[in-house]
């Protein structure tokens, strides 16, 4: 049997977040769409994150603002992202609730839209 | 309003050009050359320069500039007069322009989306496969989780499709054909001009015949596949997972013939399994624990190398009995002797016990081989399926009961064996887009690196009480679902407390009422709609039930920037290159017609859903910065098209670029081909994670009197009978299927002229297939009128055709003809409406993956007898 050569498809090493800012409170603006905009929300939303803010952090604060119908569309029970939530922090995609954002008063920008999951053929 | 300018590509005199573009006769995308010579297009040819297709074009392909030549090609909007809708009511269309046409739909689409975006339901053909992305984007910016992909969608791939992407990180399954030795198809076509990589598929099974490769063909009727293959066994409809688990039978009990060094690294086969049924796992990081024979003692998986992991034996964990889940299997698989095998699925256990003989000498357990200087395992056997053996009641345990049989033998992603289609890629070598590949979970278990859609086969999504028309989010093991059109769907929504109802459909070019089941109970759901616009090249029985059509440009008359993309749909597997080819139009659209996704873009804006649209782009085409859309800017599908190829190619290959050039490409490298070697992931023999998916969906469904049966969500695969195999009615002794006829694209492609006259030419494609010994002692005669009736009451006429190449119980109809439409001359009357025998309730679907069952118990009487 080959064994792993681990090297041909290693990811990127991860960011190492800078230690002085990684203190403060993240701004956080995330604009929303199709499903999750309802007519009358006042966009973007503007969430104040304490440390370390994750994209967990992110999902549970909306929940608080979208109301728990809307919630199951973004996580499971367990608050695990949804695939069919698409969500991009400052434009790149994030699939794992565990990312951090980087932390300071640098503002993020966040979008979020579900897409149906279901495809054929 | 939003509008397109189509640069005249076609002068009125000396215009004589070449144009690459992309197929969509069928879903295969194979890279085309359109000949162009004053503004008409006079030849379509393959492409040589793609990997898509490699040069070659199937008989739909030459003949596509005959349905874009169509002379009932629709050329305006429609919109119906008459209010009464039905299968045989005239809709008495009248002209309108499209202000007219996209007011009227915006007004109806503004009020569902501030009502509830669910009530609208999205329909697409599977045959233009690039439409996926703009009715993604539209039903994510509109709001609607409901879209479908009609009759192609739930009939071929619910179990094919998650199976293969839990087991080998891709849509489908393939044989490695430049390596492969001894290649195994139940009830598959891939590599005879139908399926996935389609054409690239025909030239490289060919020359893998040529070169001596094997090829046995299990499937109730000896077409298009059993006609090219080393030896065709006869087997009962929908029986497959008897055989298949017969044969994994012999090769585990009786031969001993497994991969154990695989089967310890690259599948769940070690992982112990208590007495109820769950993995064991360490109380510390809650990993699925081994055996590690070196330490004598049970250990998480990841701190175990794979050599010292016990496959076999019984171990005591903490006071708890357990053992291995291969241990397990093997324990499962005692019963399915192929003398029980034999009398479910007919095929004689001497021949099962010489086919997994064969199977696993093939295998060459052990061996390598060095491709470009990267020293690889070599198994040259592929057991592949695909729709023939996936669309029953049975459909999940069917598929992976036949590759069970790679797995037993390391025949997955490594040369030569069962490959999925391109599952990892390392990316454009200039950008570094494009790179996916499969990682494992926290349980070691591959989960894909690359999807078509965003319901991945593995982990399991959560189930919920269901919010979707199709009831996927309930059965999510389910992909595309009958529950859009089925006849018991108001009951099940009622049941679970939906608290909305479709009001209108978006149709994109599916013939609905041909393509799932029975015409009149997929008609009665399009009557209960309130609204209903078809996008259509002509008109067909479905566009009857629509309030507006709107006038589609065809494939030569439109832009894709990836009408091949994800390469795990139809670019070839094995070694070769890496192909990125885009559609573009040869020749602008005649009299108003307009390409879709351009309609959708302007339909957003008079909806107020442009930032919307812009942001599902972003989302499905994974745009990033500087190419992501500005919500609030407004975009041309080609300049949405030119950023996606930016994005992927970098700055300077954007339309322009592909528009001259047609395609690009790169050389896959031996790590990405056969990626199992270098990824560490592993994948289910034992089936941990279907009973707790059970659990939480009978939670759901029990409280409310929905028996979700337990038999089809257990961790080992089993045989179980579809509705046919139970019918008892006497003189119901035939089970009737269909194929796919290679001429024809499910029903769309019957109106095409060239292709009727092939169809024409053919035995079979418009009669009823028939053993020729069964039919004599029937008193039945070659070339008679015979109505074919389903155990419910329903039935359809048609010609017999005798032959010796089906099975005796088999009733082979080709394709969805049938057509009654006076719109569809050429297509009317021909062959015969299968579809029409199929049930359309959650008795007839399955109950885990919801694939329709797609056969039917049958009588045949002779229409004069029946007369009388
Ligand atoms: S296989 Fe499909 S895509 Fe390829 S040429 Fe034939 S019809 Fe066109």
């Amino acid at each position: 049997m080959a064994v792993s050569d681990r090297h041909f498809w290693a990811p990127a090493p991860p960011a190492v977040p800078d230690a002085d800012i990684a203190s403060a409170a993240t701004e956080v603006r995330v604009r929303l769409f199709g499903a999750l905009a309802p007519a009358g929300l006042p966009q973007p939303v503007v969430l104040r994150l304490a440390p370390p803010a994750t994209v967990a952090s992110v999902l549970a604060s909306l929940g608080r603002v979208l109301g728990p119908e809307r919630v199951t569309d973004l996580a499971d029970t367990h608050g695990r992202k949804r695939r069919t939530c698409r969500l991009f922090v400052d434009g790149r995609a994030v699939d794992e609730v565990e990312t951090a954002l980087v932390p300071g008063a640098r503002r993020t920008d966040i979008e979020i839209i579900v897409l149906a999951g279901i495809e054929g053929g | 309003m939003r509008t397109t300018a189509y640069p005249s590509t076609a002068p009125a005199t000396d215009d004589d050009a070449w144009i690459q573009s992309s197929c969509a006769l069928c879903y295969g995308s194979c890279s085309i050359l359109a000949h162009r010579v004053d503004g008409v297009v006079v030849k379509i040819e393959g492409n040589p320069e793609s990997a898509v297709g490699k040069g070659r074009l199937c008989g739909k392909g030459v003949s596509g500039l005959m349905t874009h030549y169509d002379p009932h090609r629709l050329k305006k909007p429609l919109r119906r007069t008459n209010p009464r809708k039905g299968l045989h009511e005239d809709p008495g269309w009248k002209e309108i322009s499209w202000e007219e046409a996209l007011d009227e739909i915006a007004a109806v689409l503004r009020r569902l989306r501030a009502e509830d975006p669910r009530k609208l339901v999205i329909q697409r053909t599977t045959t233009v496969t690039a439409s996926g992305m703009p009715f993604r984007a539209f039903a994510g910016a509109f709001g609607t989780p409901n879209v479908s992909t009609s009759g192609g969608g739930i009939h071929c791939g619910n179990g094919a499709h998650l199976i293969s992407g839990t087991m080998h990180a891709s849509w489908s399954i393939v044989p490695d054909f430049a390596y492969c030795n001894y290649a195994m198809y139940f009830g598959a076509s891939k590599g005879h001009a139908a399926g996935h990589a389609s054409c690239s598929n025909m030239g490289l099974a060919a020359e893998a015949r040529a070169r001596g490769m094997k090829m046995v063909v299990i499937d109730p009727m000896a077409n298009f596949a059993g006609a090219k293959a080393t030896e065709w066994v006869p087997i009962r409809v929908g029986t497959d997972a008897a055989l298949a688990l017969a044969m994994a039978h012999v090769l585990v009990r009786e031969l001993g013939a497994c991969d154990f060094a695989y089967l310890q690294a690259k599948t769940n086969g070690p992982y112990l399994i208590g007495p109820d049924r769950r993995y064991m796992r360490d109380s510390a990081s809650n990993r699925p624990l081994v055996w590690d024979r070196s330490a004598g003692a049970a250990r998480p998986f990841s701190d175990v190398a794979a050599t010292d992991m016990a496959l076999e034996g019984e171990y005591e964990v903490g006071g708890v009995r357990c053992e291995p889940a291969f241990a397990k299997l093997k324990a499962h698989l005692a019963k399915f002797t192929p003398e029980w095998a034999e009398g479910v699925c007919t095929v004689p256990a001497r021949d099962i016990r010489r086919l997994a003989a064969e199977f696993a000498a093939e295998a060459r357990i052990g061996s390598t081989i060095t491709i470009e200087g990267v020293t690889l395992p070599y198994r040259p056997v592929a057991a592949i399926a695909f729709r023939g053996n996936q669309g029953h009641l049975n459909s999940n345990y069917n598929f992976i009961a036949v590759d069970l049989l790679n797995q037993l033998v390391g025949a997955a992603d490594v040369v030569g064996a069962c490959l999925g289609f391109n599952p990892a890629c390392a990316g454009f070598p200039e950008t570094g887009r494009l790179r996916y590949v499969p990682k494992a979970d926290a349980d070691g278990l591959m989960v894909a690196g690359m999807w078509l859609g965003f319901h991945y086969p593995y982990p399991p999504t959560e189930p919920r009480a269901p919010q979707n028309l199709g009831l996927q989010d309930l059965f999510v093991m389910g992909l595309n679902s009958a529950f859009l059109n089925s006849a018991d769907q108001e009951a099940y929504w009622r049941t679970f407390d939906l608290p909305y109802r479709p009001e209108a459909l978006i149709n994109f070019g599916c013939n609905l009422v041909m393509a799932i089941g029975n015409a009149e109970t997929v008609a009665q759901s399009l009557q209960r709609l309130k609204f209903m616009v078809s996008f259509d090249l002509f008109l067909t029985e479905t566009s009857r039930f629509a309030d507006i059509v709107l006038p589609d440009a065809s494939y030569l008359q439109m832009t894709d920037s990836r009408s091949n993309f994800p390469f795990m749909f139809s670019l070839p597997g094995g070694m070769g290159e890496w192909c990125w080819p885009i559609r573009q139009p040869v020749v602008p659209p005649d009299g108003e017609q307009r390409p879709f996704a351009d309609v959708l873009l302007d339909l957003a804006e008079r909806i107020g859903i442009g930032a919307d649209l812009n942001a599902a782009y972003n989302a499905a085409m994974n745009l990033e910065p500087p190419y992501r859309l500005d919500p609030d800017r407004r975009y041309r599908y080609e300049e949405i098209c030119d950023a996606d190829l930016k994005n992927t190619f970098g700055p300077t290959r954007g339309l322009d670029w592909f528009r001259q050039h047609g395609l690009i490409k790169w050389k896959k490298q031996p790590q990405e081909v056969y990626w199992r070697a270098f990824v560490d992931v592993r994948v289910p023999i034992y089936w941990e994670y279907l009973p707790p998916v059970w659990e939480a969906i009978d939670a759901i469904c029990a409280p409310r009197g929905v028996h979700v049966p337990r038999a089809f969500y257990e961790p080992l695969p089993d045989f179980l009978p579809c509705a046919s195999h139970r019918c008892a009615k006497p003189d119901f002794d035939f089970y009737a299927f269909y194929y796919r006829d290679i001429v024809h694209t499910n029903s769309f492609t019957m109106e095409n002229p060239w292709l009727d006259e092939a169809a024409r030419l053919d035995p079979f494609s418009y009669a009823i297939a028939i053993n020729a010994d069964s039919a004599r002692r029937r008193g039945l005669r070659d070339g008679a009128a015979v109505w074919v009736e389903s155990e419910t009451g329903r039935r359809v006429q048609g010609r017999l055709r005798f032959t010796q190449a089906i099975h005796p119980e088999g009733l082979g109809i080709a394709a969805c003809a049938g057509h009654w439409s006076d719109d569809m001359p050429v297509a009317r009357g021909k062959g015969v409406f299968f579809n029409e025998l199929l049930e359309l309730d959650f008795e007839h679907l399955s109950p885990i993956n919801l694939s329709l069952d797609l056969c039917a118990r049958v009588r045949v009487t002779l229409v004069e007898e029946a007369a009388r």
